[in-house]
């Protein structure tokens, strides 16, 4: 052991290694106020039990500290989420609009562009409806001439 | 000054009823030998006072945790040095001091006479170990003054045997050298 760091097997001898050392009398020279010794077990005794109390009352304050931390970004993240879904999935939007909002409309001459395309399949829709409508009522009159027996040319001549 | 061995005090501790009366026990028997083994890492009384109020304090709230496969006294010894050299660090930290001039200061402290009585000689002798490096200086005042054994030594700073003896040898030489070319 002594040779990995090179010191002599007798370094512990001071006379030999340091003459002035080994002359010098070995004394403790710090001076302690009067009665220090006396007192300082009572004062360290209250210190104990005053960091007990606080360390009881530390821990609150952290358990407090990161309950407040945790709980505002919580609600932060609560918040966004609950908007999020609200306005990020559309509910169901009347776009129709109602009777009165069409004579409101009509009635201001708001200057509404119509799609040529769109105003075809209008009619379209329309005459198909119409044909559709009277194709019923057709039907329910040849249902009452079957009914009824009654001859059609015979109708056509009185015409 | 106390009849109960360590083991007896780390056992009376653990119990309720006569926790505070051990702990009482504990600090009268210890309190001299880790103030002044403070007192020389920190010089001042006011600073060493704090330091060993503050070990004490650790020491209770950690005693409860005690592992006894280890020396109580080494242990106490362990927490003091670590409190004084953190004591030091924190006091050149607070002042923008460098290492030199912190031990200048403790140098000053004991030149101005407050708080230590020792003759030229002892005067020149404490100077001298404040040149020391400050791990080097532990070691010279546990070999030099507490007489502290090597194999204790190396529980309380946690170095090799063969290191502290190194570190002793190399701390004796430079104390002869300071003196002499004083």
């Amino acid at each position: 052991m002594g040779e990995k760091y090179h010191i002599p097997n007798d370094h512990d001898n001071l006379q030999k290694h340091a003459p002035w050392l080994a002359k010098i009398e070995k004394r403790n020279e710090f001076q302690v106020p009067a009665g220090y010794f006396d007192s300082l077990p009572s004062i360290i005794q209250e210190r104990c039990i005053e960091s007990s109390r606080t360390t009881i009352s530390e821990k609150l304050e952290r358990f407090k500290f990161y309950l407040y931390r945790l709980a505002i970004p919580v609600s932060f993240a609560a918040i966004i989420v609950f908007f999020g879904l609200n306005y990020l999935n559309p509910a169901d939007v009347d776009n129709d609009l109602t009777a009165a909002e069409i004579s409101i409309i009509l009635e201001e001459d708001v200057n509404i562009s119509i799609e040529e395309t769109m105003l075809i399949e209008a009619l379209m829709e329309n005459e198909s409806a119409q044909s559709a409508e009277f194709a019923d009522e057709d039907e329910g009159l040849i249902d009452y001439l079957i009914d009824n027996d009654i001859d059609l040319s015979s109708i056509i001549n009185e015409l | 000054m106390s009849e109960y061995t360590d083991k007896e005090l780390i056992e009376q501790f653990a119990n309720p009823d006569t926790s505070s009366y051990a702990f009482n026990l504990l600090v009268r028997k210890y309190q001299e030998r880790l103030y002044f083994h403070i007192r020389k890492i920190v010089i001042d009384h006011d600073d060493a006072d704090d330091v060993l109020q503050n070990v004490f304090i650790k020491v209770f709230q950690h005693l409860g945790k005690f592992r006894e496969d280890s020396n109580l006294y080494t242990w106490l010894y362990r927490i003091a040095t670590n409190e004084s050299l953190t004591f030091l660090k924190k006091k050149r930290a607070k002042y923008f001091l460098p290492m030199v001039d912190v031990e200048n200061q403790l140098s000053s402290a004991i030149g101005s006479g407050v708080g230590y009585s020792g003759d030229e000689i002892q005067l020149k002798l404490q100077k001298a170990i404040l040149k020391l490096p400050e791990k080097q200086r532990i070691v010279f005042n546990m070999k030099y003054y507490d007489e502290i054994k090597y194999e204790a030594m190396s529980k309380i700073l946690n170095t090799s045997v063969g290191a502290l003896k190194a570190s002793y040898h190399h701390a004796v030489k430079k104390i002869e050298s300071f003196v002499k070319d004083d």
